[in-house]
């Protein structure tokens, strides 16, 4: 999924991070309408939206009639409800592309890569009932980046935190060795919009679900998870700021509603 | 303690007795659940997002729950300024009427006679129970006896030298062509011209040409709701406190009163047709197509008439066919109606026309034959006003589905033309029935006080079409079938036994209901042409030949002095109201008189049987402003006769007398006499003789209104 994803918006990653959004949510648009369109009763939509538009009407032409109005915005409720029901099933469909699309969209546009000279907190979280104080944890920075602090130990919150620091672009690496493996971790130095993995985890269905393709930490590693404090992104359009969540909803919204007509859509 | 709660207020007990807390707590709950759902169905709160069309229907719901409560909540707290308002207009109380709501149901065409024959034997028990209880009269109709007149005087109280309207057409006395009676609709007299194209300016005009204040504006007046449907000469609507659903004249997408389509591959059935037009279809790969033909193109200059393409693919078990229509199809069944067709027509510049239209595939074999419905205005997007507000058209649509429009919506000329047959008439009149049926229960349903007037066709229009199968000796039972429908007038009227059945559940002490019609109905034998009869006595004179084309195409008016127009009316071509008439002023009461003495008692000399009982001086029977705009004389036929097709339209032939052989069989513009109306009601009515202009006055009196003082008719009902 996550390599398809990454032919899909290959053309937009070297600084197309708008046109890749305003392209994926096109299609999600598209294809979303579609879906909907097919896993939908449309005649029994079109029928109930036409029951609630002429309930609104009924209310306006009959507006001196204390109990018709009252009648009327009964059989709204109930004609929503109706509604609501109608799209149950297609919502249960494609909640599926749809959190896919999701995970991917957050992987590569909810941080940004660090720029040279930024610096970032790498945070190393252990298993329980490991003494953080004297178990061998350390961390060794590829080329590229150095470490800009020593190895600060919380125990309190069972983590072991470091500063470091980016030198050069490019995608470069951290090594944590725990008493027992070495883990390569990988560090974005990129302004490429490519997936950005910030948090690294053992193996599970979850993470192979919601963090797809970031590399796994040891089995019997005593890290039970590491993070990286990369910036978060937002986009910029214009007139508004927004995280890649909203304009992702707005802008598919958007194109929903014109292609609404054009694939005739209830 | 909650990080967001300040410090220095004590938190409130989760249970308390105030109603307030007691929501808040119902809320937070469904709050709690909804958030579960959420989280159950989606990992994180982000990914709640379920793309456009699920996420339309989910946030469309949302909209239309908050629209919902913002109007409750407009609706309330506007209340009292609404009804401060209505009480300041009204001047005063609330009319103190003796019920609170008037129900009038019109049934086109019912007659007495018939009601009366059915309910001895027992056919009619519902209208029965009604009559039991209440009572039931022969109602007097107008002069002549014909729907637009007779409608007219009933919703205005007035007779026609008032309302204006004295048949379905009336003469244009400049060019001696026909008009509309009732409407006058004119295009947009600005435009824009943008190369090929033009771009109105101003909106097109529609006029009323009835006159006079029908009783729903005279309720109006008095803050007192009305809802009218379908009730005939209401097009265009009248603006009033109410709704209503315009009926008679309204036009079809075309302009005409209804033009039926006619599809064939047989070039020979390619003809010229009343009412209606014949295309061929032309065969292509796998199937045939045609051009559905709309209105004409406003926005294109000289565009010609707008065309949808069609194509037609015959299944393989050989009764049925689909319909394909730009990217819809259907499946047309051999001999049924199909359901309302949306027709959509592009007329430039991205506007489009909307019509409906029902399809009938005719035959397969040994030709093609499809038959199209005149194209009805949508009502969902009404191409004109065809309704009071604009949108109750739209509401009945989106609420009841799609239904027909036009004014003459029942297609008889597609019947007459034998382009349908009965059996596809009446399938077709019921289905019209049944819209309207719908219409009328649920304004039962929404109006509770006020009055509510209902007009249904079908009774007429049945008995126009299948009368012959009740006369066996009509002439128009030659060379066709007549034993199948022998039942067809019986089982109309049990039908109509059943509405008033399915009414009877709305009706109390403080209701009162009017079951009635516009005349009763006759058979149509024999037509008299009155123009050709003026041209044997010397009234009317062609400039050569013995014959006319139709609207008196050829008739010498340097020498005419008569011509008779329309259903009832003759009319003198008066000098200095005719453009070329000759007929002194001073010398027209004579010529009336003279006219008058000859007409009255005519005799048929094939049957020997008088053709024209009483012949009416416009003058003496009407009154008012509009009288002038009226026939001069009003031709009181005999039972069994009628103004013939040919004169009708201004064509002057060789014979007075001929038989009608149209499967327009029955008819009721005779002579007011031989086709009174129904009266019934579940109030007492008080007079012996009533007349259908003493509805209106006796609806004003029920609900408490006074009845104005310009208004011809009496209450007659208590």
């Amino acid at each position: 999924m996550t390599g398809f994803f990454s032919l899909l918006l290959k053309p937009f990653e070297n600084g197309h991070a708008h046109a890749g959004m305003l392209f994926i949510s096109l299609l999600t648009g598209a294809v979303m309408l579609f879906l909907f369109k097919l896993t939908s009763n449309q005649e029994a939509m079109k029928q109930v939206k036409n029951k609630i538009s002429a309930y609104f009407l009924e209310m306006r032409l009959y507006k001196d009639d204390i109990s018709t109005v009252m009648a009327s915005q009964r059989r709204i409720l109930r004609a929503n409800m109706q509604y609501m029901k109608l799209a149950v099933i297609p919502a249960v469909v494609m909640i599926v592309p749809v959190v896919l699309i999701l995970i991917q969209l957050d992987l590569r546009y909810s941080h940004m890569g660090l720029g040279v000279g930024s610096t970032a907190i790498v945070k190393a979280h252990v298993a329980e009932g490991v003494d953080l104080m004297t178990h061998p944890i350390h961390l060794r920075a590829s080329e590229g980046i150095e470490k800009a602090s020593p190895a600060v130990r919380i125990p309190a919150l069972g983590e072991v935190d470091w500063k470091i620091r980016v030198t050069k672009p490019g995608v470069h690496e951290v090594i944590l060795a725990d008493g027992t493996d070495e883990i390569n971790l990988p560090i974005f130095a990129t302004t490429r919009s490519i997936p950005i993995y910030s948090k690294f985890a053992k193996g599970s269905l979850f993470e192979s679900i919601f963090n797809p393709g970031a590399p796994r930490l040891p089995v019997e590693s005593v890290l039970s998870s590491v993070e990286i404090s990369y910036p978060e992104m937002s986009f910029n359009w214009r007139v508004i700021h927004l995280s890649w969540f909203w304009s992702f909803l707005i802008i598919s919204m958007a194109f929903g509603v014109i292609l609404k007509f054009v694939f005739k859509v209830e | 303690m909650n990080e967001s709660h300040r410090g220095d207020e004590p938190i409130k007990p989760l249970m308390t007795s105030s109603w307030y807390d007691s929501l808040r707590i119902r809320t937070r709950r469904l709050g709690f659940w909804l958030l579960v759902g959420l989280a159950v169905l989606t990992p994180s709160i982000s990914y709640a997002y379920i793309g456009p069309g699920a996420g339309f229907a989910f946030l469309t719901s949302f909209l239309v729950l908050f629209a919902t409560f913002f109007v409750a909540f407009v609706f309330f707290v506007t209340w009292p300024i609404r009804f401060l308002i209505k009480r300041i207009r009204r001047r005063g109380a609330v009319p103190k009427g003796k019920v609170d709501r008037v129900i009038v149901v019109g049934f086109d065409g019912l007659d007495p006679e018939i009601v009366d024959d059915l309910r001895a034997k027992g056919k009619l028990p519902n209208i029965n129970e009604i009559i039991e209880a209440g009572s039931f009269k022969r109602m007097r109709s107008t002069c002549p006896p014909i729907s637009p007149v007779a409608w007219s005087s009933f919703s205005t109280g007035v007779n026609p030298g008032k309302h204006n309207i004295f048949d379905f057409l009336a003469p244009e006395r400049h060019s001696y062509m026909s008009k509309l009676s009732s409407a006058d609709i004119r295009p947009p007299s600005r435009w824009l011209s943008l190369g090929r194209y033009r771009i109105p300016l101003s909106k097109p005009s529609y006029r009323s040409l009835r006159k006079s204040k029908p009783f729903w504006t005279v309720l109006s007046e008095h803050e007192i709701f009305s809802s009218v449907i379908r009730v005939p000469i209401t097009f265009p609507p009248d603006r009033f406190g109410g709704v209503l659903l315009s009926s008679l004249c309204v036009p079809d997408l075309r302009g005409t009163q209804g033009s039926f389509s006619f599809y064939t591959t047989n070039d020979r059935a390619v003809n010229d047709y009343t009412g209606g037009f014949a295309y061929r279809l032309a065969r292509v790969n796998g199937g045939y197509e045609g051009d559905l033909i709309g209105p004409e193109s406003i926005m294109v200059k000289d565009g010609g008439p707008l065309k949808l393409r069609f194509k037609l693919i015959p299944n393989d078990d050989g009764s049925t066919a689909k319909l394909r229509i730009r990217d819809s199809v259907w499946n047309l069944q051999l001999g049924k109606h199909s359901p309302w067709i949306t027709l959509e027509f592009s007329a430039g510049l991205g506007v489009k026309v909307r019509g409906i239209s029902r399809f009938i595939l005719r035959s397969l074999k040994p030709d093609v034959e499809l038959y199209v419905t005149p194209i009805n205005i949508d009502p969902e997007k009404p191409a004109m006003p065809i309704s009071h507000p604009f949108s109750y058209s739209v509401y009945l649509a989106k609420l009841l589905g799609p239904y027909a429009t036009l004014g003459l919506a029942e297609d008889t000329w597609a019947l007459n033309e034998r382009i349908i047959d009965e059996d596809q008439f009446l399938e077709q009149a019921y289905l019209i029935n049944d819209e309207r049926e719908r219409m009328f229960f649920n304004e039962l349903e929404k109006v509770r006080r006020g009055a509510i007037a209902c007009v249904f066709d079908i009774t007429d229009r049945i008995q126009h079409m299948l009368w012959r199968y009740i006369d066996p000796d009509h002439p128009a039972n030659r060379d066709k079938e007549s034993q199948r429908h022998r039942d067809a007038i019986e089982k109309l009227y049990i039908k109509v036994d059943e509405i008033v059945g399915k009414l009877r559940k709305y009706i109390d002490e403080r209701t009162a209901l009017i079951i009635m019609s516009d005349h009763g109905f006759k058979g149509f034998r024999r037509g008299v042409n009155l123009n050709s009869w003026l041209k044997k006595e010397g009234y009317l004179h062609l400039k050569e030949g013995d014959e006319s084309g139709e609207w008196f195409e050829g008739v010498d008016w340097s020498r005419t002095k008569a011509y008779a127009l329309g259903l009832g009316g003759v009319y003198l071509n008066l000098k200095g109201r005719e453009s070329q008439g000759i007929v002194d002023p001073a010398d027209a009461p004579n010529l009336v008189m003279e006219l008058k003495d000859l007409l009255t008692g005519l005799r048929d000399d094939e049957t020997g049987e008088v053709a024209i009982k009483n012949v009416y001086d416009a003058r003496e029977v009407y009154s008012g402003p509009y009288v002038a705009e009226g026939p001069d004389l009003i031709i009181g036929y005999n039972a069994g006769y009628r103004a013939s097709w040919e004169g009708v339209t201004g064509r002057v032939t060789n014979e007075v007398f001929t038989d009608n052989t149209k499967a327009w069989s029955g008819d009721h513009c005779i002579d007011p006499d031989c086709v009174p109306a129904v009266l019934i009601s579940n109030r007492k009515i008080i007079s012996q003789n009533p007349s259908i202009q003493d509805i209106a006055p006796s609806i004003l009196s029920l609900l408490g209104v006074p009845v104005p003082r310009y208004m011809d008719g009496r209450v007659v009902i208590e």
